[in-house]
């Protein structure tokens, strides 16, 4: 699975507690990730593959990779609804 | 859920999403339903705006909107929204009457804004003239066709009061024969006295809503319609279901001469100015008056005005309570509900409760 960031769409920050906020003009409202979203979306950002992110969540929160992989997934098709990604199969 | 809209928890009050700018207050129209009836005469020069850029650039502003008065009167604006770009505030908004959009700036604009929103308030001279003044016709609707002629995301801003009711179905015919696909149609928000004669009743208000849902529907994505109650719902693009709208929360403006408010309406309530104190710290300690403004608050008072918000089946994400700015007007109480009471329209007009169900 490829995943395209619609940079052309959207601008985002990170805040003093390191959750992200998303703004996009073709949005009605802000997103403001929790927690978790947060670290994926950034590891997203930088081109991460999905197994790689569920490696590092499995790590720095201590669930199994394969849980890690489900929020992954879930998060990703949110994302998908909202138009601020791309997913595409290799 | 990962995606929070409405959320008590989120640290999202730490810095605005982003920031309305009125550059300047001078304008070359004298509009009749003009909410800033004392225009600010200082206003910050190049360098100055060029310190506000540096503050807000290095917060990670998401979006700078300007706005006037009318921003390109400003000589130095285009410089101004150069240096934003530069310093990588990635989205810039462009509101403007349109009169001076012309050959020599239409690159500038097309490089410069994500969408440039122009205000027409008639879909003929006739009606737009007795709005906004002799001569803004021509120069206005040019402007629009050049905008779209060179591909700028360009949508069309009406503001609705009892000049220009009736004049909604022709801006609909208007938007489709010219190419715009954004038409936001804005009730006027009666701040002033002058604004209460022109204002339009709830009946006339409901109507409108009702309208502008069937068009939508009809007109699917020729033209995009953005009714009011629509917008409404836009503002909340909030953390919190414990506050109204945005201002002061998510969003602030900053006015000329760089003093910060919540929102242009609120214009009298100064939170700090941009050049002589820090931002974060006006952001922090200067708006604790709209924070206080909870929608619990709100809803609590509601019942002095014979309302029973807190059984209204509209909140949250339609009302909460409303406009500040327009409660203050109408009864001089911040805490006052909105006079537009979408269930008080409900009351007068049954085709709205429908749609409002249907809609939202």
């Amino acid at each position: 699975m490829n995943i395209r960031i619609k940079e052309e769409i959207i601008a985002w920050r990170e805040q003093s507690d390191g959750n992200v906020v998303i703004f996009s003009p073709e949005l009605p409202y802000a997103l403001y990730l929790n927690e978790v979203a947060s670290v994926i979306w950034k590891l997203l950002v930088k081109g991460e593959t999905i197994e790689t992110i569920a490696e590092k969540l499995s790590s720095i929160y201590d669930v199994a990779k394969s849980k890690a992989k489900n929020d992954i997934l879930e998060f990703i098709e949110e994302l998908k609804k909202l138009e601020v990604i791309e997913v595409y199969e290799k | 859920m990962f995606v929070a809209q409405y959320t008590k928890t989120m640290n999202a009050l730490e810095i605005p999403i982003g920031i309305t700018w009125e550059v300047t207050n001078r304008c070359n129209l004298k509009c009749k339903h003009c909410f800033i009836s004392s225009p600010i005469k200082k206003e910050v020069t190049t360098k100055e705006a060029k310190v506000i850029i540096d503050k807000l650039a290095e917060l990670k502003m998401l979006y700078l909107e300007f706005t006037g008065g009318e921003p390109l009167l400003r000589n130095d604006f285009f410089e101004i929204c150069y240096y934003a770009k530069k310093k990588g505030i990635k989205f810039l908004f462009l509101i403007t009457n349109g009169t001076c959009i012309n050959n020599n700036n239409i690159e500038k604009i097309k490089e410069l804004f994500y969408e440039v929103q122009v205000s027409l308030d008639g879909a003929t001279k006739t009606v737009h003239e007795s709005i906004r003044g002799k001569g803004s016709f021509d120069k206005t609707l040019n402007a629009i066709k050049l905008l779209v002629k060179h591909g700028v995301r360009t949508s069309i801003s009406m503001t609705v009061h009892k000049l220009n009711v009736h004049d909604i179905p022709n801006m609909i015919k208007l938007c489709t024969k010219i190419g715009i696909e954004r038409l936001k149609i804005g009730l006027l928000r009666p701040v002033t006295k002058d604004h209460f004669k022109l204002s339009l009743s709830l009946k006339e208000v409901s109507d409108v809503i009702v309208y502008l849902h069937k068009k939508k529907k009809e007109l699917k994505d020729k033209v995009k319609i953005y009714p009011p109650a629509r917008r409404k719902l836009q503002e909340a693009d909030l953390l919190a279901s414990n506050w109204s709208c945005g201002a002061g929360i998510t969003k602030c403006t900053i006015l000329p001469q760089g003093d910060l408010v919540p929102c242009p309406l609120l214009r009298e309530y100064t939170a700090g100015n941009m050049l002589k104190e820090d931002f974060v710290k006006i952001w922090r300690e200067g708006f604790k008056f709209v924070r206080e403004l909870t929608v619990e608050r709100i809803f609590r008072r509601a019942a002095d005005y014979g309302r029973d918000c807190f059984n209204c089946e509209y909140y949250p994400d339609l009302c909460r309570g409303g406009c500040r700015a327009v409660a203050i007007a109408f009864y001089n109480n911040p805490l006052a509900p909105d006079p537009y009471c979408l269930k008080e329209m409900t009351k007068i007009n049954k085709e709205l409760k429908k749609v409002l169900i249907d809609e939202y």
